[in-house]
């Protein structure tokens, strides 16, 4: 075998395996970043989409309650319903009720309610020696609705629409 | 047979199909933005809905007719109109969604609130629209049970 022969069939099998190891470390350089990126802006579309329902619903059980405790309490739990329905449930929650022009009575005719909401999302798969504490995304939202104009006064002391 | 010509020919293809993955990414990640912008336009046009048909519905007929079982309030189109602006004004919707527009009609008892906005994607695709318009409609009515 001359050394022209030799130096030709080192080039050919000094190949061999050479292509699945570059798709290997290729795919893991450049897919596992953006497996990472994708889940983290999913994760917080899902959130985002999650408070954006859950601030409606609760602005509109808080409207049609009977009166602000109740309304307050149901607010809150059709909050975390829809947060549930997108699988935050254990996603922080901070709901807050407001009104005009009568902030401490709600259900009064000519009130209009301001729900606003805050939670958060952790972002997934984020070791924690790459910061201190949990990485998470802040989401908030509100949504505003009329009580009504005329609130029709029954006998028991509560209002009926 | 020359086998030399093959060298390497392996990484540009993984990152081409790279580029193709990220391409597709980017279109749900902008499908995904759109969907979640019509969602909080509608419940802005709920909203606005709810309180025009509020505050529209208030003629002088109810002090002076008063109301009953038969007759409802009836809605008027420029109560209503200045009613939705004015809500989309106090809860700051031209801020949140710069390039809002909103159209009102009045539906007999029914109030139909069309918004639309543009929406900046955040993931610009080669041949996909820079601003695409993004709508959504919120209706509300004066007596529930009307059809």
């Amino acid at each position: 075998m001359t050394r022209e022969q030799r130096w030709r069939r080192w080039r050919w099998r000094s190949q061999r395996g050479s292509g699945i190891v570059e798709v290997v470390w290729l795919s893991i350089l450049l897919l596992l970043p953006l497996v990472w990126v994708l889940l983290s802006v999913f994760e917080v579309q899902r959130g985002s989409f999650g408070v954006s329902a859950a601030s409606r619903a609760a602005a509109r059980a808080f409207a049609l309650a009977p009166d602000d405790a109740t309304g307050e309490q149901r607010a809150a739990a059709a909050a975390r319903q829809a947060l549930g329905d997108q699988g935050l449930d254990d996603a922080p929650l901070d709901v807050e009720v407001s009104c005009t022009p009568f902030p401490r009575t709600c259900h009064s005719g000519t009130s209009v309610i301001t729900v606003r909401l805050r939670s958060a999302v952790r972002l997934p798969l984020l070791p924690d020696v790459l910061g201190s504490g949990a990485p998470s995304f802040a989401l908030r939202s509100e949504h505003t609705v009329p009580i009504g104009r005329f609130l029709q006064v029954t006998g028991d002391g509560g209002d009926a629409r | 047979m020359r086998r030399l010509g093959v060298r390497g020919s392996s990484a540009p293809l993984v990152v081409g199909f790279m580029a193709l993955l990220l391409l597709l990414i980017g279109a749900v990640v902008d499908a995904s933005a759109a969907y979640l912008m019509r969602q909080r336009l509608d419940t802005l046009a709920d909203g606005a809905a709810l309180q025009g048909a509020d505050l529209g519905a208030q003629g002088t007929a109810v002090y002076t007719e008063g109301l009953d079982d038969e007759r409802d309030l009836p809605v008027l189109r420029r109560d209503v109109e200045r009613a939705v602006n004015a809500y989309l004004r106090d809860v700051g919707a031209a801020r949140a969604h710069p390039g809002l527009r909103a159209q009102v009609r009045v539906e007999g008892r029914r109030v139909v609130v069309r918004l639309s906005a543009p929406l900046d994607l955040p993931i610009e695709l080669p041949g996909a629209p820079s601003r695409p318009q993004v709508g959504a409609v919120g209706s509300a009515a004066v007596d529930p049970d009307f059809e």
